[in-house]
């Protein structure tokens, strides 16, 4: 018997800190309970992003969250990489720190993209061998999240859910449920987000992702650029009644809205944690053009 | 091998290069690597990584050119960047990175660059890519903060340069039409013009200023000897001046430069 959420703590409604913001969370100190801040973002910055991402982790709960960990990928793992987010960690003191189950490249490119990895035994192994290697190196546990998938291949025998289950009994790390990915995997890769959500080990998972996608017909991208839709909330119902008190975060990284407009989303999961769901509306997919998935966010240079 | 393979993909979706995908699959692989699903075929199913990868970078590349993309226009913009990225895919987990060698791209693709006659609007675009990648790297760099600022009474042997003050010269105003073009104003491309600018950056933000050719000097020898009495000195021998009337103008640019954060006290 594991201990619930590796015995971290369940940090409420949080959103992502985007550079827009900045200001206004400084300025207005707003009353979310915590954010997730991209390390990839932060990792190398000495200038204002850095110093900002110190100032809000001194006022609330921070968790980190990586892009670029290639946990899958058969390049050797990159421990200069491994070196500064460990040392973004013991600056920020995140409450977890977070990456993908995903390869992002190989014969060192990074193609900043969230990968899939054929599912298998062999691949199985491969990533927890690495697993176990990050945990060591960091001296903290890991969360991976499920990524988003747009292909699934012909060498894959191990659907998602029972992959990441095997993945922590045999590492001990941590899950960060994307309900979201759920959704726009099951429907591009035919199979049932239902029997996912399910199928996971409950108490691992530490963390939850909600976002918006865009439908584009006969497939779903994941730009996390919208609101979340009627068909996520319902698998976050699911999710949330399976799992129990979480730390539930809300992406949105393209058309980012003002502050206020991002909390008022995060806020709905307040409601539709309850089974009956009050006010829910079915969303009407409007726009069949694909826009760009969003795993990665740039900060800007700003002059005064 | 699976992994070189789907990579190949995306960064040749057209197969330009002399690699052949197929090339890099062991022989256990037989007929399509991706599963088709009850929508879209393996093909259209890969289209969808091969789409995104590109569209990605570009827009990262536009945000880290922001100014020359809206002096390139987007489509120009893109196509440079395209080919940037395909002859330089990117090898760091930091995005501030991809940039790092498009003014060198740059200065290798120029049609003219045989010629002996430049054309003046591509030096230009030139100087502004590495104006806006070194304000990148600035707005990212680690230096001392916690410092105090000079004010008109802190003695001249106390006065220093802020930590992270940088001097730009260039054949165009690089500065003024980035600042237009980051206060959403519209700046036309430039007659050639040397200009000089200093870069401050003071509680992490960035201050840009036009400077003229002989404040350019005295701030440069000023970096290097770190010292007013011997900058003043030096500037007065380089200038052929008298101490008395380089002082004289020192007085007048040290009060227009405290006040703009230029020094701050030792």
């Amino acid at each position: 018997m594991s201990i619930k959420r590796l015995g971290l703590p369940a940090l409420g409604l949080g959103l992502g800190l985007r550079s827009k913001h900045f200001n206004h969370i400084l300025e207005q100190a707003p009353e979310v309970e915590w954010f997730e801040a991209i390390s990839e973002n932060f990792m190398d910055s000495f200038g204002r992003p850095r110093n900002i991402l110190n100032q809000i982790a001194e006022r609330y709960p921070v968790v980190l969250h990586g892009v670029s960990l290639s946990i899958g990928s058969t390049d050797p793992l990159n421990f200069e990489y491994l070196k500064r987010l460990k040392a973004l960690a013991d600056e920020v003191k995140p409450k977890w720190v977070s990456d993908h189950l995903c390869w992002t490249g190989v014969l060192t490119i990074n193609s900043h993209d969230l990968l899939p990895l054929p599912l298998n035994e062999e691949s199985l192994d491969h990533v927890c061998e690495r697993v176990l290697k990050v945990q060591e190196f960091m001296q903290r546990p890991l969360m991976l999240e499920n990524p988003s998938t747009y292909a699934s291949f012909t060498n894959s025998d191990i659907p998602e859910w029972e992959f990441l289950s095997e993945m922590t009994k045999r590492t001990d790390c941590g899950l960060l449920l994307d309900v979201n990915n759920v959704y726009v995997s099951s429907f591009n890769n035919d199979f049932d987000p239902v029997t996912y959500i399910k199928g996971l080990p409950h108490d691992r998972i530490v963390q939850m992702h909600l976002a918006g996608h865009q439908h584009c017909g006969n497939y779903i991208i994941d730009t996390h650029d919208r609101k979340v839709t009627s068909e996520v909330w319902k698998l976050f119902n699911l999710a949330y009644r399976l799992v129990g008190k979480n730390s539930i975060l809300l992406e949105w990284d393209g058309n980012i809205p003002e502050f206020d407009v991002y909390h008022s989303e995060l806020l709905k999961a307040k409601k539709y944690m309850h089974e009956n769901m009050p006010d829910l509306v079915e969303t009407e997919h409007e726009g069949m053009v694909e826009s760009v998935s969003n795993p990665i966010n740039f900060i800007p240079t700003e002059i005064a | 091998m699976f992994q070189q393979w789907m990579q190949q993909m995306l960064l040749d979706p057209h197969q330009k290069t002399a690699q052949n995908p197929a090339d890099l699959l062991p022989s256990s692989f037989e007929g399509n690597v991706v599963k088709e699903s009850s929508r879209l075929s393996a093909k259209e199913h890969l289209a969808i990584y091969q789409r995104s990868y590109i569209a990605r970078l570009r827009n990262c590349m536009a945000q880290q050119f922001s100014a020359l993309e809206y002096c390139l226009g987007e489509e120009l913009f893109t196509a440079f960047a395209d080919e940037y990225l395909a002859e330089n895919p990117s090898t760091h987990y930091n995005l501030g990175e991809l940039g790092r060698g498009f003014t060198k791209y740059l200065e290798n693709a120029r049609p003219d660059r045989e010629a002996t006659e430049k054309e003046e609007w591509i030096d230009f675009i030139i100087a502004l890519a590495d104006f806006e990648f070194k304000l990148n790297e600035i707005f990212e760099e680690q230096a001392e903060e916690h410092y105090k600022l000079a004010t008109s009474k802190t003695i001249k042997s106390n006065l220093k340069l802020v930590p992270i003050c940088y001097l730009f010269k260039y054949d165009f105003p690089v500065q003024n039409y980035y600042s237009d073009f980051k206060h959403e104003r519209t700046p036309e491309v430039p007659l050639k013009q040397l200009s000089y600018c200093v870069v401050l950056r003071h509680n992490f933000k960035l201050s840009l200023f036009d400077i003229h050719e002989e404040q350019f000097h005295f701030l440069t020898l000023l970096k290097r000897l770190n010292d007013i009495n011997l900058t003043i000195k030096q500037f007065a021998k380089d200038y052929s001046k008298s101490i008395d009337e380089v002082t004289a103008v020192w007085q007048i640019w040290k009060a227009r430069w405290i006040e703009l954060n230029f020094f701050r006290e030792q």
